[in-house]
């Protein structure tokens, strides 16, 4: 009885994220005043051009009260709805794990009315490169802070190997500043949308192995060799050891390639000018990363050891890819540092918790600083509240739905999401509604 | 956001009254922005204790979970069977996945009050630009994000000194060092 009413709640959750979805695409409210200079800048810039102006001027309402950003005439996200949808995102955090990230950008794309917003100022136009970057670094601060949080922790229990971390941040800096060197402001809410749809899909069909028979075998044989081991008695006498303690490898060198990625970033950002300087401390970075020799530690008196280059080149795909769908990247950190680092998993969150704060923090910088984005702080404000309800909502129902009905609904939604925004991204239509 | 931006606007008072309490600009800016990330602190440690209070139970099982195929997977390792690591070691992660957002759902409860004043401060203070590079390197400017951030951590951190003191001192036996597996209390 209990399972069944447990089962329909969570059905009502579902349904009513679909009803918010479709709600907001007509709901938008207006909020109070003060437009920022950035904003100002934008639509001056807009203006300039006859076809952009006459977009702009269609677009925004003068007279009416400021919208986000403070656009006269914008979309107010509302406030029931953004938090409606921020315990959603909560619940999935708490529930189901990284697919969170990918329904808070959903969010902030679709259900505060602010995609189809930006969209509507037309292709090229600045104002709908500030608010698609702006949605971007809204999502990127919600991660970044999240990864704060778990680098700060792992890091006072031990279980973060910082060399590993570094080298994933050489290659993931250079990723997370030459993404938005290359698209931001020339790139359109449209494309964005599309390779959001992309990243969706993807994650989709890690889910939807999850329930294949051969990973179910998998993790069968996993298990029973789990119980096997559950006997062996190991020698835990002495517990400092079990903390990461680093046994080889260059901290200089690696030291140095890490300053020269940072130098180039903050080149490319404050200085500006002079643009090549910055990509040769770059390339002299990632080169000297070559030059730090093998990394071997220890953790729980176990030997682990790594190839520098490895997990920089890995930082550079991933940062770049997280930098662009403006995710954290989390979820592909993970399966690099499990399946190609080969690290335990105690040591994986830490490790990939510090590559995405690093990442984060260098692309909020360049979006914010570098290219003058601007965010909506009451916003993330209102959706952490909104997710710390949700948090407390996850651990309630997890028990009463089981493990694999979970994954069906978030492949289905996966296939959901994905859908609607390869098709509106690329197509210009959802072949989904809202159409 | 109309609650949220009345209820910001409702607080103004309250907020903007230790910028005055210094005649020098700077030094009441720096002072009301530190008592405004006090404020901010205070508040998000309040939202993670009732986070974890309410959630203690399943947060213990989750973590016990994931401890046990910890545990194993370096069992396997110890014993030299990288396959059976391997193996033991995807399990570990699959578990940790879901002990590791919910844990991260839990510590973001803490920092939503700093959203609320950074928005406030948008509206106080957002056009001010604090510090300026000269042209040749950049002509940059900073907000007011970046010194609240930096107060906001400095708040964190007399918070958390100052309840190692209030521990110390009425609770001597307290072990002061974190524990050797997650503990969600260390979340803030």
């Amino acid at each position: 009885m209990k399972n069944r009413r447990f089962l329909l709640c969570t059905g009502i959750l579902i349904l009513l994220s679909f009803v918010t979805l479709v709600w907001a695409q007509g709901d938008m409210q207006l909020t109070p005043p003060g437009m920022s200079k950035k904003m100002k800048t934008a639509i001056e810039k807009s203006l300039q051009d006859e076809t952009l102006g006459a977009k702009t001027r269609e677009v925004i309402k003068p007279g009416e009260k400021q919208g986000y950003l403070e656009i006269p005439g914008g979309p107010s996200p509302n406030v029931i709805v953004g938090l409606l949808w921020a315990i959603w995102v909560g619940w999935i955090f708490s529930s189901v794990g990284a697919f969170g990230g990918i329904m808070a950008g959903v969010g902030h794309i679709t259900i505060f009315g602010l995609g189809d917003y930006a969209k509507s100022f037309g292709k090229g136009n600045p104002v709908n490169k500030l608010i698609t970057d702006s949605i971007r670094v809204s999502n990127q601060w919600l991660v970044g802070l999240s990864g704060f949080i778990s680098s700060f922790n792992y890091y006072r229990m031990g279980r973060l190997v910082a060399p590993l971390g570094f080298c994933l941040a050489i290659g993931g800096i250079g990723g997370s500043w030459l993404i938005p060197e290359v698209t931001a402001g020339k790139i359109s809410l449209k494309a964005y949308l599309g390779w959001f749809g992309i990243a969706v899909f993807v994650i989709g069909g890690f889910l939807l192995y999850g329930l294949t028979p051969r990973a179910a075998a998998k993790k069968k044989e996993a298990k029973a060799a789990a119980q096997a081991f559950e006997k062996a008695v190991r020698d835990k006498s002495d517990t400092k050891d079990q903390g990461v303690r680093i046994i080889q490898g260059s901290w200089l060198v690696m030291i140095v390639a890490l300053a020269c990625v940072v130098a180039s970033t903050l080149w490319i950002n404050l200085v500006g000018g002079v643009r090549w300087v910055a990509y040769i401390l770059l390339v002299a970075g990632w080169v000297l990363t070559f030059f730090i020799g093998k990394v071997r530690f220890t953790f729980y008196g176990q030997e682990f050891g790594f190839t520098p280059w490895v997990p920089m080149l890995g930082g550079i795909v991933i940062a770049a890819i997280a930098a662009f769908l403006g995710i954290g990247g989390g979820f592909l950190y993970v399966p690099f540092l499990t399946s190609i680092a080969g690290l335990p998993m105690f040591l994986v969150a830490g490790t990939s918790a510090l590559a995405v704060l690093v990442g984060m923090v260098i692309s909020i910088f360049t979006y914010m600083v570098g290219k003058g984005v601007l965010v909506s702080w009451g916003l993330i404000g209102a959706e952490l509240i909104g997710i710390f309800i949700g948090s407390m909502i996850g651990p309630r129902t997890s028990k009463y739905i089981p493990e694999k009905v979970l994954k069906i609904i978030f492949i289905v939604l996966a296939l959901y999401v994905g859908l609607r925004y390869t098709t509106k991204g690329f197509f210009g239509r959802s072949i989904v509604p809202p159409f | 956001m109309d609650v949220f931006t009345d209820l910001i606007h409702g607080l103004d008072p309250v907020l903007i009254a230790p910028y005055r309490w210094f005649q020098d600009p700077l030094i009441g800016w720096l002072v009301g922005t530190f008592i405004l990330a006090l404020w901010a602190s205070v508040l998000g440690l309040l939202t993670l204790a009732v986070a974890y209070r309410v959630n203690r139970v399943y947060v213990k099982k989750v973590l016990t979970k994931t401890g046990y195929y910890h545990e194993q997977s370096l069992n396997a390792k110890a014993a030299g069977d990288e396959e059976a690591y391997t193996k033991i070691n995807r399990l570990a992660n699959e578990e940790f996945g879901r002990s590791f957002f919910l844990l991260m759902a839990m510590g973001m409860a803490s920092l939503w009050p700093a959203f609320f004043a950074a928005a406030w401060l948008n509206e106080r203070f957002g056009d001010i630009s604090f510090l300026a590079l000269p042209a040749w390197a950049g002509g940059y400017h900073i907000n007011f994000i970046g010194p609240f951030i930096g107060l906001y951590i400095l708040a964190r951190f007399v918070i958390l000194k100052f309840k190692t003191f209030i521990i110390r001192t009425f609770h001597p036996n307290t072990p002061s060092s974190p524990p050797s597996s997650v503990s969600p209390s260390s979340e803030a």
